[in-house]
């Protein structure tokens, strides 16, 4: 019985490692689950203070221009090509908006050494092929091969945000039309149902408030994308637009 | 009996649903194709004319003597032209012709450039290079997705006899120039 018992616990382990371990590139690649930000890293390369730094510059430059600018930091790409695995991550998860396919995709593949900006069709303008080449080269490169994984990202995302700054422009309903995600249209569709429910219900028990209150908190939530709570809608990122990707950007190595 | 007749107008309304419906998925998916055909385009005449820059920038910059100029421009001369109406072969031999100067232009001896060399042009180029190829491979691939698609839906029972009613035949996917492999340039080394 204890045989039976330890073997059992062996195997819960093994899962439990294997699990841990089992980065797979592949996964990577299907469709956002959501629980994507804007600055990703599977390896921990950053600390999560530095992680929330970006993050909110990001977020920030999200906000005020509606470009997109996704970091992604992973151990592997598997058997990709990084330019091709850029488009495809970039493509599956939608970065930038679907009107103008205005995102960026950083990519970092840290055990092969080599990283990729992938541009969507609506920045190949502002980022040209050759403008990606010279961040990756001239300020990204020099910081990894000295390890510095921050100031590489920090410096690389500064450029990237100078040379897209003035491409577009946001326009009131982008809080609204931007995030409207595949997780946004689910949740769209609940706060109707419960509006829905909560009217009814409203008008049975005469109490309005419960309708007033609980709608504006759902709404606010469905507005912020599932980000966070209702209360909290106002800081994070809104969740993805549906942009594509057509293979222009530039990669390296270091 | 009455009920029966209902029954039977009911399934024949379906049944036209469905054929309309099939038919418009794969008008739609023949559309598609063409859409992305057209991309392919878009990318092979930016490349074509991107190659065409490349090669007068080392011409500007070349010793004309240099035998890897010659060769490149020899090359030049023949790449076909493509238009819209070009089939995919076309396309495919012009796109291999344009990948060996690709290729040419990157294996050229910097040290002989000074010119190139000094202003990190040539590093430009290559990272252009590199994209423009990138751009046809994506485009192609979106086509070539875009055939196979077409494909399934015409070939899947029950579709398949729309297809067959309305005359869809099979189309051939996109398949690389033989040696289109190599021209993938490797910057990492």
């Amino acid at each position: 019985m204890k045989k039976i018992a330890c073997l059992f616990l062996f195997f819960i382990i093994c899962a439990v490692a294997f699990a841990q371990s089992g980065f797979n590139a592949k996964d990577l690649l299907k469709t956002p689950t959501g629980t994507q930000r804007l600055v990703n890293d599977y390896t921990g390369v950053l600390t999560s203070d530095q992680k929330q730094a970006l993050e909110n510059k990001l977020v920030q430059f999200d906000d005020s221009t509606s470009t997109q600018i996704v970091v992604v930091i992973v151990p592997n790409i598997g058997d990709f090509e990084i330019a091709d695995f850029g488009v495809k991550l970039g493509r599956a998860w939608g970065v930038g908006g679907k009107e103008f396919s205005n995102g960026i995709v950083l990519l970092i593949s840290k055990d092969d050494r080599k990283l990729n900006i992938s541009t969507g069709y609506g920045v190949e303008g502002a980022l040209p092929d050759v403008t990606c080449k010279h961040i990756i080269e001239e300020l990204i490169v020099p910081n990894f091969k000295g390890n510095d994984y921050y100031r590489g990202i920090e410096e690389g995302t500064d450029a990237i945000i100078k040379a897209t700054k003035g491409e577009y422009k946001v326009d009131a309903k982008y809080s609204k039309k931007g995030k409207k995600g595949g997780i946004g249209k689910i949740i769209f569709y609940i706060v109707f149902i419960i509006i829905f429910m909560a009217i009814s219900s409203g008008r049975r028990g005469g109490g309005g408030s419960l309708m007033s209150n609980g709608g504006a908190f759902l709404l606010g939530s469905a507005l912020g994308g599932g980000g966070g709570g209702g209360g909290s809608s106002s800081g994070g990122f809104g969740g993805f637009g549906g942009g594509s990707f057509g293979g222009g950007g530039s990669s390296g190595s270091w | 009996m009455k009920r029966t007749g209902l029954i039977i107008l009911g399934v024949v309304a379906l049944l036209v649903l469905w054929v309309i419906s099939a038919r418009n998925g794969m008008a739609t998916s023949e559309i598609d194709i063409n859409g992305k055909w057209g991309q392919v385009q878009t990318q092979y005449n930016r490349k074509a004319k991107l190659y065409e820059n490349i090669v007068n920038t080392i011409k500007g910059a070349a010793r004309n003597e240099d035998t890897t100029l010659i060769k490149i421009v020899q090359m030049r001369s023949r790449v076909p032209n493509i238009s819209p109406e070009s089939n995919p072969q076309q396309v495919a031999e012009a796109d291999k012709q344009l990948n060996s100067i690709g290729r040419a232009a990157l294996s050229i001896n910097v040290e002989s450039y000074p010119t190139l060399q000094a202003t990190g042009l040539y590093r430009d180029l290559q990272a252009q290079i590199e994209g423009t190829e990138n751009r046809v491979t994506v485009a192609l691939g979106d086509w070539n997705t875009a055939i196979t698609n077409f494909n399934t839906k015409i070939i899947r029972f029950p579709s398949n006899i729309i297809a067959g009613i309305f005359g869809y035949q099979q189309k051939k996917n996109y398949e690389a120039a033989a040696g289109a492999e190599d021209t993938k340039v490797d910057f990492s080394k």
